[in-house]
């Protein structure tokens, strides 16, 4: 009985069907749906920390979460359309590393600019990336690989989600930093980069999502990004114990409004997603798949964002990863 | 074999509780309804329900999830029957014998076989999962790049055999596939090509738009043209019951239709729309009259479903038992899981056994249920043929602009979805065949980025395609392919030769 009732609610959330008021004032928002756009497609980080709050946070709001998928070209597609939605605090992005901190480095024809087209909300993860290495190379450390990348007996290859993505990057700074070669494949998103690193076609990969084919035993972890050791791979070490000076990149996710939505709706939206995340329930899914919560003011995202562009600016520039902006 | 048994009881006390019960009715009836309506598909309707998902057992909502997602399957072959309009991409080629069919006043069998032919190439693909599925999984694997490239040039060229008499047309139609296929982001070097600046193009056609343009809004345009003269007696409501004939042609299609798609399925990436287009190609091949492809063959229809749906249930092996989606749809079913706290991996059998031998036993009765369901529907789906054009048009029009709206919320693929009505009602006037053209476009992606990637991954040395010894398989049959239908092309000018030679009319 009670499931059949939940059921029904949340199909009536799902669909937005719920009734709507035609008041838009900023004390009383939200009357309506709030819609959340998610610029990827279903069924990755974004969309599962997405989906995952959108519950929570209707209870919080006292209205249905409407959480849509708009993948294309990176997530420029559907970030772009946002930037130009109205700001009436009912139009929510899902922003992060990419689309808010690397595209704009990369593509010469972005058709908005992360820092003045957007009013950040709230910065909701910070995910430490691991390097891992699949069948292809019989080894067990960080130490070890990085031997027999720099003897040259093997040329090595290195998966990617694709060109410009967070994971491109970490590699490319990583082979900065640590002085060592290697080729970049790129493959259409996360998952068949997995694939190809379980499978043995790809020696290393660095990602945030490769937690549970370590656990399997199909992926040795070899380091991770952060810069201190993390609680899902205790006895891995981080890059910079390891020796790689420097070597901290976390990618991020969160919340953004368009540029002159009213500061009381940006307040309210940050503290229903704080609300949302501090839910046990939610903490828990979280943490079984390694995703760090960060909450925070407003503020406190702007900053982040602003200094994380500079920061990967540079890395863009050096990662020599910026082919568009050249055309 | 005891232990299997064993397990399939396990499953069965999952599958059996009346909850679980009722999330698989739940599951697949949703499924076949978003199936049959154009361009809506399993996709948004899995996303749309995972929040639902959070209050149910993790088990019942896989099983669910599942029951959307093969049900589409039975579902999108009913509007590619009756109304020429593939709601999803592998359904374009039950259009091909399908349309036929219902135009004959066929369109009870045409549905029935369906729904039989749907039902085995399941029951095939469920027992592999049930039997094989770590092994297979293992299989999966052995597929790289060059592999991946070989395979779909195969697939291509076999396709090429499906358009009816022109090799040459249909090669051409291939080609320029592969070439709309290139619209785009490009995934290797991230540069837009041929997007001029619109935005609803950066990441590609959308492939929906493309499928129900050239077949489905094509053939309202057609008919139209024709005014309505093919109309009032052919189509009858007949009896749904399949001839001894038909049933004999259908058995061994719907067995060899089984075994590609349960290839197809286990090979993350190949998916549904190649294994149509091999069943469908073989099935043309293999036949002692292959002239009577597209004008209403049975085993041009039963060979396809089977395919899809042995896809459909085989394509859970590389997700479950290595947490690899094959599409889109597979990827949210990863997250639901995820979400749960399970993670799909080699693990996944024998840490949750409940769930995975749960999930296979609920496959079974979803089936059942589906055809159950399904045999009914028949007479009340023939019935909608019996609406005028006047009033059935405007309305199927209506549904696919709600459809390819719906996939991306873009207005743009509205437009683009009119356009490729346009040309496709062009190729049909010009006797271009409009299958091998979305073969081509589909493929073309996957085709050029693992071209690329093998020969990054080799180096840029070529011989890696025919060094590996599965890539190099699939590099023989192509050539084979390509040698037979030169041959038959020779074959037939020198018959006409002949012809002409002795002054006897042409056959």
């Amino acid at each position: 009985m009670n499931h059949t009732t939940k059921l029904c609610t949340a199909t009536a959330l799902a669909l937005g069907v719920l009734p709507a008021g035609t008041l838009t004032a900023q004390e009383s928002w939200p009357t309506e749906p709030v819609h959340v756009i998610v610029p990827y497609s279903a069924g990755g980080n974004n969309d599962r920390i997405a989906r995952t709050l959108s519950e929570p946070m209707s209870e919080a709001l006292g209205q249905p979460i409407v959480v849509e998928n708009r993948a294309g070209a990176g997530g420029t597609i559907a970030t772009g359309e946002v930037a130009k939605a109205d700001p009436d605090g009912y139009t929510v992005v899902m922003c992060e590393i990419g689309t808010m901190g690397i595209n704009p480095h990369v593509y010469a024809n972005l058709t908005y600019d992360p820092l003045e087209d957007f009013e950040p909300v709230i910065q909701i993860t910070s995910v430490p990336l691991v390097l891992g290495i699949g069948p292809s190379l019989e080894i067990e450390t960080i130490e070890e690989f990085l031997e027999v990348a720099r003897s040259g007996d093997r040329e090595l290859n290195y998966a990617s989600s694709g060109v410009g993505s967070a994971q491109h990057l970490a590699f490319e700074y990583f082979k900065q930093l640590a002085g060592i070669e290697a080729l970049h494949i790129p493959y259409n998103g996360a998952a068949p980069a997995r694939t190809a690193l379980i499978s043995g076609e790809v020696d290393a990969f660095i990602d945030g999502t490769l937690i549970p084919s370590i656990e399997d035993g199909q992926v040795t972890p070899l380091a991770v990004t952060s810069d201190s050791r993390v609680d899902a791979l205790p006895d891995v070490p981080t890059m910079e114990e390891s020796g790689v000076e420097g070597m901290v990149y976390t990618a991020w996710h969160g919340f953004c409004v368009p540029d002159g939505t009213d500061a009381a709706i940006v307040s309210k939206l940050n503290a229903a997603t704080r609300e949302a995340m501090s839910k046990p329930d939610v903490q828990e899914r979280f943490a079984a798949l390694n995703i760090g919560l960060v909450g925070e003011s407003a503020e406190h995202f702007k900053s982040f964002i602003e200094s994380e562009s500079k920061k990967l600016s540079d890395l863009v520039e050096q990662a020599g990863a910026a082919q568009q902006k050249q055309q | 074999m005891t232990d299997l048994f064993a397990n399939l009881a396990l499953g069965a006390d999952v599958a059996l509780s009346w909850s679980a019960l009722l999330y698989c009715l739940l599951g697949v009836t949703l499924g076949m309804i978003v199936g049959v309506l154009p361009g809506v598909g399993p996709l948004p309707a899995i996303a749309m329900l995972l929040p639902i998902t959070f209050y149910i057992d993790p088990t019942e909502a896989i099983i669910m999830l599942a029951g959307i997602y093969y049900g589409g399957q039975y579902g999108a072959s009913t509007a590619s029957i009756l109304l020429n309009l593939p709601g999803t991409p592998p359904a374009a080629v039950t259009c091909l014998d399908g349309y036929p069919m219902a135009k004959q006043g066929r369109a009870g069998q045409a549905l029935f076989m369906t729904a039989i032919a749907s039902l085995i190439g399941s029951l095939f693909g469920i027992v592999l999962v049930a039997a094989f599925a770590p092994v297979l999984a293992r299989f999966a694997l052995e597929f790289g790049a060059a592999e991946y490239f070989s395979l779909i040039l195969f697939a291509l060229l076999g396709s090429a055999a499906i358009g009816g008499d022109s090799f040459f047309r249909s090669i051409s139609m291939v080609i320029v596939g592969l070439i709309l296929g290139i619209v785009g982001q490009d995934v290797t070097s991230g540069q837009f090509r041929f997007v001029f600046g619109i935005p609803g193009i950066a990441d590609g056609l959308s492939i929906v738009a493309v499928a129900m343009g050239i077949f489905g809004v094509a053939e309202v345009m057609a008919t139209a043209h024709q005014k309505r003269d093919m109309k009032p007696e052919s189509f009858r409501f007949r009896k749904m019951l399949p001839s001894r004939d038909e049933l004999r042609r259908s058995w061994p299609a719907i067995g060899r239709g089984s075994g590609v798609g349960a290839i197809c399925g286990t090979l993350p990436g190949a998916g549904a729309s190649m294994a149509v287009f091999i069943a469908y190609a073989l099935e043309k091949r293999v036949s002692r009259r292959p002239e009577a492809f597209g004008q209403g063959a049975i085993e041009g229809v039963t060979a396809p479903e089977s395919a899809n749906n042995a896809t459909a249930q085989t394509a859970f092996i590389p997700t479950l038992t290595l947490g690899v989606p094959g599409d889109a749809v597979m990827a949210v079913m990863i997250g639901a899981l995820m979400i749960h706290g399970i993670n799909p991996g080699p693990g996944l059998v024998s840490e949750q056994p409940q769930m995975f031998w749960g999930l296979v036993v609920s496959f079974v009765i979803g089936n059942a249920i589906l055809v159950i369901l399904n045999i009914p529907l028949v007479g009340i789906w023939t019935r909608l043929l019996q609406i005028p054009y006047s009033t059935l048009y405007p309305i199927i029009l209506v549904l696919v602009c709600i459809g390819v709206y719906s996939i991306n919320s873009s207005v743009f693929d509205i437009f683009l979805v009119i356009l490729f009505g346009i040309v496709g009602y062009g190729m049909k006037l010009l006797r271009f065949p409009p299958a091998p053209l979305l073969l081509g476009f589909i493929l073309s992606p996957m085709m050029e980025e693992n071209f690329r990637r093998a020969l990054l991954l080799s180096r840029g040395d070529w011989s890696t395609f025919v060094t590996r010894p599965i890539s190099a398989t699939f590099v023989g049959l192509s050539v084979a392919v390509l040698l037979f239908s030169a041959g038959q092309v020779l074959l037939k000018l020198r018959r006409r030769d002949w012809a002409r030679h002795r002054g006897a009319p042409e056959g």
